[in-house]
């Protein structure tokens, strides 16, 4: 997965779990800030995200990502750090 | 042994592992059956942490429990239990960064010598309290290890009985629980006091046999018990945190004082795939199953259209929920149009409305007040809108009666002494006439742990006629026909999806944001649609803005506030001294709050979209979808 289609895959989590227009997002979209996602919205993107991009987000990492850019940068890292070590 | 331990121990002299305890998840979307324990096996995994605590603590101890959602918790809770050693189950820090800041201040409060976790959290929590730079090292053991480290010594005991130079932990065999006075500490229950000052509920024996036996009664009617005592196959269904009152006393231990199963997911489950929760109602034909109301509406919001009729025929899977008998929600306030709405929306999948059982309690009364038993179904009442205002409960005229106020009936008191008194007085009250809540009982607990004055100020209130000692809860409410509806918070406790916030945490984020804050004051409002959301009214320091604006200043503190405490709060600005005080200077948050709904404060910026007037409490239009932050698209700055 590039970063282009983590990206398009975080805005349709977005669009279904947050009811989020997908056109009101980018990168610097944070999600409590400037979407007013609620905790409860916030634990489950978490944990849907860890199924459907296969990569392990531990709960400390998790509540540093404020931004779209930073998860979809986090997810992008894990992806490539798990081929690069022979995972897949 | 205590009465309370043998009253639990009763049940699994007679049931042995004919009744059990089980934890699914959902993986795919499918559930599975992670682990189950009989009563028989929970309570040997229980003596063993017993005989353990015994040989390695202090009569009396206090011990941290952090674990995971699941059965070793509640075999190491059962087992301080029966040990005598006193139990603070805590949440691990999975999805709140402040959960470790409040255990570092739970075991100072609480003095804690030892914290018990699972292999999987053991290292992370031991570095933690390393770094804690304690007076006494506390240290964190894995309780799994040593149960599993224990069956295989025993085995190499019987192997090799020779050797005898090695510390060996003591075979539970003839271990037998303790004894105990009723008047012993079964456990302390944190609530959530605000951050910097915890507060531990010390719950005795008696408190939770009492209470134990006051739900079983009030819940469930002699015949539905006398099933339970028979059929091996009802069961509960639930996600709680076990760390809760509602978690620990209704979701856990329930069961075993009523001779049910339970079936269980994590509160993070859940919410991740809140269909879990239907999922484990119809495969384990649950009779029964409980949450706060923000439970119920967290599926509500979940459950797409036509996603029911969509998800049982992907999964060939056939959703019943005729099995349910009764449905609580407790714990917060219970809404009316929550209730209905998911009435209306499970019932194709067999959910009757007549089964939701709404219920009161806290944890300072150990945990259920009063409750509305198994078969009767809840009251709902229409109530005149001004009236309620004015503090009292009149019946809307029956017909057209767009000013009504639809209340849920919270039950009966279960076994206690419910009261209903003028907290500014101490009058008691007559039916119909709102007021604080006051509760006496045997399961009031005896006060908060290290505190005389909390303890004071809230378990010895007196009535202005003498009577006492009460509890005061803090909640405000009427009595009517016997029934308890709960009305409101005397405090300023602001609850958002089953998190209490106190707004000193959010004053306290935004004060020290930036050198421009001045005082603030944080809320409770309710938008259009009825849905609480957070405001603070944040005064501005204008010598240190240096040229930014005050939305520029909004933004760094909603900012702030999202990163720190995961909350999205709307901000509002307003100029020095704005914000309403006492004469002694201390802001007040409900004056605030009034007067932003009724002149709106003049705000500087405002990140709420509704002007003053709608915002006050008869908004002109239904509620559309609301945006989610409205400062963009209306910047509210004036010069």
């Amino acid at each position: 997965m590039n970063r282009a289609e983590i990206l398009a895959e975080l805005k349709a989590m977005l669009a279904e779990f947050g009811d989020v227009n997908p056109e009101q997002v980018d990168e610097q979209t944070a999600f409590i800030a400037d979407l007013a996602l609620d905790s409860l919205v916030l634990v489950r993107m978490a944990v849907v995200a860890e199924e459907r991009f296969g990569v392990r987000i531990p709960d400390e990492v998790a509540w540093e990502l404020h931004t779209v850019g930073a998860v979809v940068g986090y997810v992008e890292e894990a992806l490539s750090g798990r081929i690069g070590a022979g995972g897949e | 042994m205590s009465e309370l331990v043998r009253f639990l121990r009763e049940k699994v002299w007679l049931l042995g592992d004919t009744r059990w305890y089980a934890r699914v998840d959902s993986v795919r979307g499918e559930l599975v059956e992670v682990e189950r324990l009989g009563y028989a096996q929970l309570d040997a995994r229980a003596r063993a942490v017993g005989a353990w605590l015994a040989d390695r603590t202090p009569p009396g101890a206090h011990v941290l429990l952090m674990y995971p959602a699941g059965l070793e918790f509640f075999a190491v809770f059962l087992g301080c239990l029966y040990s005598g050693r006193v139990a603070i189950p805590a949440p691990l820090p999975t999805t709140d960064r402040r959960a470790l800041e409040r255990a570092e201040g739970i075991i100072r409060d609480a003095d804690v010598g030892l914290v018990l976790s699972d292999a999987a959290h053991q290292p992370g929590l031991d570095s933690w309290l390393a770094g804690l730079g304690l007076t006494l090292r506390t240290e964190c053991v894995a309780t799994d290890g040593i149960v599993r480290a224990e069956r295989a010594e025993r085995a190499e005991r019987a192997e090799r009985a020779e050797r005898a130079d090695r510390t060996v932990l003591p075979d539970p065999g003839p271990w037998s629980p303790v004894a105990l006075e009723l008047s012993a500490t079964a456990y302390i229950q944190y609530t959530s006091g605000s951050t910097s000052e915890p507060r531990g509920v010390v719950i005795t024996h008696r408190n939770l046999l009492h209470n134990l036996l006051s739900i079983r009664e009030k819940l469930l009617p002699e015949d539905v018990l006398d099933e339970l005592r028979h059929d091996p196959t009802q069961s509960g269904a639930g996600w709680l945190p076990h760390y809760h009152d509602m978690g620990l006393v209704g979701m856990l231990l329930s069961p075993l004082a009523s001779c049910g199963n339970l079936v269980f997911c994590s509160p993070v489950s859940f919410i991740a795939h809140p269909l879990l929760w239907l999922q484990m109602i119809s495969r384990y034909r649950a009779f029964y199953t409980f949450a706060p109301n923000f439970g119920y509406d967290w599926l509500l919001r979940s459950l797409k259209d036509g996603q029911l009729t969509d998800m049982v025929r992907d999964l060939d899977q056939d959703l019943n929920l005729d099995c349910l008998r009764f449905a609580l929600s407790g714990a917060e306030p219970v809404r009316a149009d929550v209730l209905n709405a998911v009435a209306r929306r499970l019932a194709p999948i067999g959910f009757r409305p007549d089964i939701w059982a709404p219920s009161y309690g806290l944890a300072e009364a150990t945990l259920m007040v009063t409750g509305t038993p198994c078969g009767s179904g809840p009251t709902v009442g229409r109530f005149d809108r001004d009236a309620l205002e004015a503090g009292r409960a009149v019946p809307a005229p029956d017909g057209v009666a767009p000013d009504g106020v639809d209340l849920v009936g919270c039950g009966r008191p279960a076994d206690a002494d419910v009261r209903i008194v003028d907290s500014a007085t101490s009058s008691p009250l007559k039916d119909g006439q709102i007021g604080e809540i006051w509760v006496r009982g045997d399961s009031v607990a005896d006060g908060y742990l290290n505190d005389p004055q909390g303890t004071a100020d809230h378990f010895a209130a007196v009535t202005a006629d003498g009577d006492g000692p009460y509890l005061r809860t803090g909640d405000l409410g009427f009595l009517q026909d016997g029934e308890l509806y709960v009305t409101g918070r005397a405090k300023d406790l602001i609850i958002v999806n089953g998190r209490n916030i106190h707004p000193q945490d959010i004053e306290r984020v935004s004060e020290t944001a930036d050198p421009a804050t001045g005082p603030c004051a944080a809320f409770a409002l309710p938008d259009a649609s009825g849905h609480e959301q957070i405001v603070l009214v944040q005064e501005i320091r204008p010598l240190h803005l240096n040229g930014r604006t005050p939305a520029a200043l909004a933004d760094l503190i909603r900012r702030r506030l999202a990163q720190e405490l995961r909350l999205a709060v709307q901000i509002v600005i307003v100029g020095p001294m704005s914000v309403p005080r006492t004469t002694s200077g201390k802001i007040q948050r409900t004056r605030t709050r009034d007067e932003l709904r009724s002149t709106g404060l003049d705000p500087l910026h405002s990140d709420l979209r509704e002007c003053a007037q709608s915002l006050s409490r008869r908004p002109a239009a239904p509620a559309t979808a609301p945006a989610p932050r409205c400062a963009q698209q209306e910047p509210a700055e004036r010069g």
